[in-house]
């Protein structure tokens, strides 16, 4: 979630709490982790092999092996030669253990980069190593954008596409359902391509792969012509928030709320394609402080925690409604790499506020002690067969805490919630399942254990946590 | 003569001490200017006097906070290409006053 659309004011909180309070509170803000002298072991050719740790760091590993391929027939050879699992690392920005192996870490940084962009067609070729911030500004060098883009566009192609990495907008799918076709390796160190004409079983299981079938190296995304943006947010009662989000909805292009835990209020968040013509010369600078606001106040409620509404109603009440426009991905995207620890759910589009609402009242009824504004949105459905979005419009809801405080109760409480509204997790974050809860959710499961089996029949590119949620022995 | 060799010789050291290849900018570009060219963040700020102190904890320290991560900076700064070496050569560049 993008903490900079939220124009909360550190100067009002501290009018609010008293500055030696705070002073007291933010103490802390610093880090937590305690670091490691010269991480890392020796591997077998000699060289240092550095550890492993996700974008939050709730994940670790230590693989013995780290390798790097510069292009494709390298990646190849590495395959054909493998003597051991290897799994695939893109920005690490999974929560869940899809990545930690001890064994050999793959990453496909060094394949970056957007080419033979077709600006007739609306086409691109994308490498999998490349962020999906670099997509957005060498697409608007031949007068394209992306159809739509994840608020966090740090990650990495390939990992987004392993995951239905997905923005919001009622008729616009994950980032999945713009490929068109993808190169994908196997296990033999074979290239295959596939799209939904050819290798068609391929082409459905990879729009959520896992890096469970192979390595996918690049596809070719349909684009749309480059078009500005008008992203209007303001805040409004949780009431309203909840009774207005289908109309919002169904009346722009994105659409999302964030609602705040334990206060009265929701900001909505309202994106739209504009005219560059209409688009005022004098845009207002944010303030830019608002996640600092929120850390702030985090901290101030571990001191007072008896004063946790009033603080965050305080703080949200004094949030005033703000515009912003530009290019889409300046928009779309989120400048600063704010950490978090994440669970997100899919529940079908049609109960989504009723369950979000189920949320927000647990967490009060509970008193657990989160104010990390709850994410929702809304996705079009799609015909991936593990996308959390398969055959159906969903609303995402995403809960989080910050990186260093703990999430595992806050979580636990209300991930039965989620089950009980025919909720599915997003593969990459937070959740408890396994493979036979799994199977009852996706009624193309053992097709793509079938696929999967068929492009790695030894498991070489399978971990503990893929071999727990796959439910291969 | 002896004075031009050492001016030389110097001009050299300098400029070497300076020089930065073009993948340690790349991985500059992609990896670090999120948070490293953002005030907001709250990170030292590339090119800028806020390294001087930094610099002075040593660059096995520095190194060492880059791999496991420190306050909001995730581990590695995401690069999962980066090796040690990599990341010595990006905090150079960014301890560079520009």
């Amino acid at each position: 979630m993008n903490f900079d659309r939220i124009q909360l004011n550190r100067r009002n909180l501290l009018k609010a709490a008293g500055a030696g309070l705070v002073a007291a509170g933010t103490a802390g803000c610093s880090s937590s982790v305690k670091p490691q002298e010269n991480p890392g072991i020796i591997g077998k050719d000699g060289k240092r092999v550095l550890p492993w740790s996700n974008w939050s760091g709730n994940q670790h590993c230590q693989p013995n092996e780290r390798l790097v391929p510069r292009n494709e027939d390298e990646l190849l050879t590495i395959l054909r030669n493998a003597t051991q699992p290897i799994r695939s690392v893109g920005s690490g920005h999974s929560f869940s253990a899809l990545v930690p192996t001890d064994q050999t870490l793959l990453s496909l940084a060094r394949l970056r980069g957007v080419e033979n962009v077709d600006a007739d067609a609306l086409e691109a070729d994308v490498w999998a190593g490349t962020r999906l911030s670099q997509i957005g500004d060498k697409l608007w060098e031949h007068g394209l954008s992306t159809i739509n883009m994840s608020d966090i566009d740090t990650q990495a192609f390939g990992g987004a596409l392993a995951t239905s990495t997905h923005g919001t907008g009622k008729e616009l799918g994950t980032l999945s359902t713009h490929v068109k076709t993808l190169r994908i390796a196997n296990a033999a160190g074979e290239m295959l391509e596939c799209s939904a004409e050819q290798n068609s079983d391929l082409f459905h299981a990879a729009g959520n792969n896992l890096g469970a079938l192979g390595i996918v190296t690049k596809a070719r995304i349909r684009t749309d012509k480059a078009y500005y943006l008008k992203e209007h947010s303001w805040m409004m009662s949780e009431d309203e928030g909840l009774e207005r989000a289908e109309e919002l909805r169904d009346t722009h292009r994105h659409y999302e709320m964030y609602a705040l835990p334990h206060s009265d209020y929701m900001l909505g968040i309202a994106i739209d394609k504009i005219d560059p013509a209409e688009i005022p010369t004098d845009q207002a600078e944010p303030s830019g402080d608002a996640y600092e606001a929120f850390r702030m106040m985090s901290n101030l409620i571990d001191y007072m925690p008896f004063a946790r509404s009033w603080l965050v109603n305080f703080g949200a009440g004094g949030v005033e409604p703000e515009t912003r426009y530009g290019k889409s991905h300046e928009i779309f995207g989120n400048l600063r790499d704010i950490r978090f620890n994440e669970m997100e759910y899919t529940v079908p589009a049609e109960v989504g506020p009723q369950c979000l609402r189920e949320i927000l009242q647990t967490i009060k009824k509970q008193n657990i002690p989160v104010i990390f504004p709850i994410e929702a949105r809304y996705i079009k459905g799609d015909d991936v067969w593990l996308s959390p979005f398969y055959k159906r419009d969903g609303f995402a809801i995403s809960c989080h805490n910050f990186h260093d405080k703990d999430y595992k109760k806050y979580f636990a409480a209300i991930e039965p919630i989620f089950w009980k509204y025919d909720g599915r997790p997003h593969w990459g974050k937070i959740h408890t399942l396994k493979a036979a809860e799994f199977a009852a959710r996706y009624e193309r499961f053992n097709d793509f254990l079938r696929v999967r089996k068929e492009m790695d029949p030894q498991g070489l590119f399978l971990n503990d946590h893929l071999r727990s949620t796959l439910g291969i022995s | 003569m002896i004075k031009k060799l050492s001016t030389g010789l110097l001009l050299m050291i300098a400029c070497s001490a300076n020089a930065t290849d073009e993948y340690s900018k790349e991985l500059y570009d992609i990896y670090c200017t999120a948070c490293h060219a953002v005030a907001a963040s709250g990170a030292p700020q590339a090119f800028t006097s806020e390294w001087d102190e930094r610099l002075d904890k040593g660059m096995t320290t520095l190194v060492n906070h880059a791999i496991n991560g420190i306050g909001n900076m995730p581990p590695m700064g995401t690069c999962a290409e980066c090796s040690a070496e990599d990341l010595e050569d990006i905090i150079r560049y960014m301890a560079q006053e520009q």
